[in-house]
């Protein structure tokens, strides 16, 4: 009487059809899934890329900046095409004024980067795209696609130089790469005897 | 019954195990998901961070900046303070430091002095956010300037300070001092002054003070000097006349520094020459020939120095050719200068080398002086106009602008400019209530007798303007005629300055005189009391001296200008 009731199809496992369901539901929710973590994955590695990237800049953009609005002498030097150099005179931040050389090369070969340098002496024009003793500052310099942008990272406004512009980009990762670009102007009164130092 | 229900029971579990699998799915995306999330989450708080940071330091330079813009706009627009602050957005705080110079030696504080020095101004940004971990919520500026205190120079008394000699004559052919009697009214002592031509006294005037004649010969004649002579050129003593006081000539004038051969004049003092002299009276003092000259000095019999005679030449005495069986001329003159009746009671030095000659005496240059209403705070002027010129008459309207000047309490102008000249001969002596200066081109005035109030002090000017500033008296208006028994006496104590001519003539004037050319006719007394002029000093011949400023160094009043553009502007790591 009892094995009567008992269900037979229960004992017998799943059916076809339901395995069929089962794994194409299955199908869908892994593929689901997946999309999903591909997606996340890729975001995050963008979102780090691109923090990177973004702090690289504020870093060479504050070097820049704290450089230039003390600098007593500017210098820019286009090396080549893909390589710039920015050397200033600065008085140094102690509490007595101490004349420091600092330079900042830009490069954009193999994958691009600011390196900077400073020295009590005037530094030399580096050469390649990774200079020995230099430090590096930011990596995934490229110069900037704006419309219109210049077509060198830095420019001058006079022989004697008083302000910098700057508008370069740093690429890390496949996201669009991040402008930064501005003025920067010394406080001090340069003279023309005081650029010739540090050049 | 109970095995229908527990059949439904058993496919019911295992229905819910199937669902189990899917489970597991969500957990591990959950998981994934989770994992990813931390990742992006950690990374863009870093991103956050480092911004924040920019931002804040940012913040924080841009308000150091300010803070010395600030500093410097209140440094040239109110007295320097040794710390600027400001607690909102901008928030800054300035230390002020200065210096001699600009490179080191800074102390903390504003400049004391009025010299030019060196202001560093030190700047503290506060960020309007701190940011994680608080970086970037301070930044440090430091700026020097060459900062120019505020030179405040001693302010001038009210009125003016007393300089100037009693008499000062620029220029004459012969300044001839005639019935002058010269006394000392105030604290200061009377001097004559002639700036260039010869000085004359030729009648019986008395001067109690110094007489100088800064470019010419001196010839006193009859006049009592109680005081010293000083002659740039030769010094002649004639008649009765008598120097009370010591001689100096520092020139020589056909031979002789000094001629002095009157027996009835005398010098008590002692006389001092540039070269050879020639003395027959009475010398109280020594008597000094100087000089690269080697002219002989003459002693006749009249002569007598009380003192030593030491001269560079040779000496004479005039009424022996010898004595003490010298043969040398000089033995000779020592000798019978020395023998009784003693001629000379000190010692006799002759051919004396080294000896100097006495220096040209200075007197001050001519001090222009134009009348700018400037000069004279808290007078009220009243303006003549051209038919109030004459006060010769009791109704005349300019006398009514005199009494009313001499009865105000407020010290008063009368610009006479206006008139070609103020002639004033109506009897009214006025006494004056308050000081009173009169401008005209020129006087004529006499008949009067101007007193103090009640014997109160009181001060008058009368001033015909100098227009030119050259350094000498230009004369193109008229003179100043002071006569006819005008007087300035009592409590009253006046100035007349022109650069024409003062003539004087019965006059009795307590003061002092400033002229081209002082011109004495007849009976003239002066009772010496400086009065000055305002913004010159008299005796110094300065136009901008300090006769009228006041005494000591000058001062500043915290304020100042700061030049720019900075001499230093730099980002510093602190504050220190």
């Amino acid at each position: 009487m009892i094995a009567r009731l008992m269900p037979k199809r229960e004992a017998a496992g799943f059916t076809l059809i339901e395995l069929l369901i089962y794994v194409s539901l299955m199908v869908v929710v892994v593929t689901l899934v997946g999309a999903i973590l591909i997606t996340a994955l890729t975001g995050q590695k963008d979102i780090t890329a691109s923090s990177s990237g973004s702090t690289g800049g504020q870093l060479v953009t504050q070097n820049i900046n704290n450089n230039v609005r003390s600098a007593t002498a500017i210098h820019v030097t286009p090396i080549s095409s893909t390589r710039e150099l920015l050397q200033v005179s600065t008085p140094g931040r102690g509490a007595t004024a101490s004349p420091t050389c600092v330079a900042l090369y830009f490069t954009t070969d193999d994958g691009g980067a600011v390196f900077t340098m400073s020295s009590s002496t005037t530094i030399a024009t580096p050469t390649g795209s990774n200079p020995s003793g230099w430090t590096k500052l930011a990596e995934g310099l490229v110069k900037s696609s704006r419309p219109g942008a210049p077509s060198t990272m830095l420019t001058a406004n006079a022989t004697m130089t008083t302000s910098v512009s700057y508008e370069f980009a740093i690429s890390n990762g496949s996201g669009k790469p991040q402008l930064f670009a501005s003025t920067v102007t010394s406080r001090q009164n340069i003279t023309a005897s005081g650029s010739a130092s540090c050049a | 019954m109970r095995l229908v229900r527990r059949s439904k029971q058993l496919r019911s579990l295992r229905l819910r195990g199937e669902r189990g699998s899917t489970m597991i799915a969500v957990i591990g995306i959950t998981v994934v998901t989770a994992v990813v999330a931390v990742g992006i989450t950690g990374v863009t708080m870093g991103a956050l961070a480092t911004t924040g940071n920019s931002r804040s330091a940012i913040q924080a330079q841009a308000a150091a900046d300010s803070g010395i813009a600030a500093a410097v706009a209140k440094l040239n627009t109110e007295a320097c303070a040794p710390r600027y602050s400001r607690s909102s957005t901008p928030a800054y705080s300035v230390e002020v430091f200065w210096s001699a110079t600009a490179t080191a030696g800074f102390t903390s504080g504003c400049p004391t002095g009025t010299d030019t020095s060196y202001l560093k101004l030190v700047s503290t940004g506060s960020s309007l956010t701190a940011a994680s971990g608080g970086l970037g919520a301070h930044r440090y500026v430091e700026a020097i300037y060459q900062y120019s205190p505020t030179v405040i120079e001693p302010e001038a008394p009210v009125g003016v300070s007393p300089s100037g000699a009693a008499l000062y004559s620029y220029s004459t052919s012969s300044f001839g001092m005639t019935g002058l009697t010269l006394v000392q009214a105030g604290s200061a002592r009377p001097t004559v002054i002639l700036r260039s031509g010869d000085f004359v006294c030729n009648s019986s005037s008395v001067i109690n003070g110094d007489v100088i004649a800064a470019n010419g010969k001196m010839r006193i004649d009859n006049c009592v000097i109680n005081g010293n002579a000083a002659s740039s050129s030769s010094f002649e003593l004639a008649g009765s006349g008598k120097i009370n006081g010591d001689v100096n000539a520092s020139g020589v004038t056909s031979g002789y520094s000094v001629l002095m051969t009157s027996p009835s004049s005398s010098i008590t003092g002692t006389v001092w020459a540039a070269g050879p002299g020639k003395i027959h009276i009475p010398i109280g003092g020594d008597y000094v020939a100087a000089g690269a000259s080697n002219g002989k000095s003459i002693f006749q019999s009249s002569s007598h120095v009380s003192g030593a005679i030491r001269v560079s030449g040779d000496i004479q005495a005039a009424w022996v050719t010898a004595c003490g069986g010298y043969s040398d001329s000089n033995a000779i003159a020592k000798c019978a200068l020395q023998q009784s009746p003693k001629h000379v009671d000190g010692t006799i030095d002759y051919k004396v080398s080294g000896l100097t000659a006495p220096v040209v005496p200075i007197a001050p240059d001519w001090v222009d002086y134009n009348y700018s209403p400037d000069d004279w705070p808290g007078y009220d002027v009243i303006t003549l106009t051209s038919s109030q010129c004459d006060w010769s008459w009791a109704a005349s309207p300019g006398l009514a602008k005199l009494l009313q000047a001499a009865n105000s309490t407020t010290p008063t102008i009368i610009d006479g400019r206006a008139c070609n000249s103020i002639a004033m001969w109506y009897t009214a002596n006025p006494a004056l209530k308050s000081d009173l200066v009169i401008i005209a081109k020129s006087f004529n005035v006499g008949s009067n007798n101007f007193t103090g109030y009640n014997n109160e002090p009181r001060k008058m000017w009368m001033i015909t303007p100098d227009t030119v500033a050259d350094g000498k008296p230009t004369c193109s208006t008229g003179d100043m005629q002071i006569n006819g028994d005008f007087k300035v006496s009592g409590s009253l104590s006046a100035m007349a300055y022109s650069p024409c001519t003062i003539s004087l003539s019965s006059t009795t004037w307590r003061g002092q005189m400033y002229a081209g050319y002082v011109k004495m006719n007849s009976n003239q007394t002066v009772n010496y009391d400086p009065l000055g002029l305002p913004g010159v000093d008299l005796d110094t011949g300065d136009p901008s001296g300090s006769g009228s400023g006041g005494s000591g160094a000058p001062s500043t009043d915290g304020t100042g200008v700061v030049s720019l553009p900075a001499i230093s502007y730099r980002d510093v790591s602190s504050a220190g």
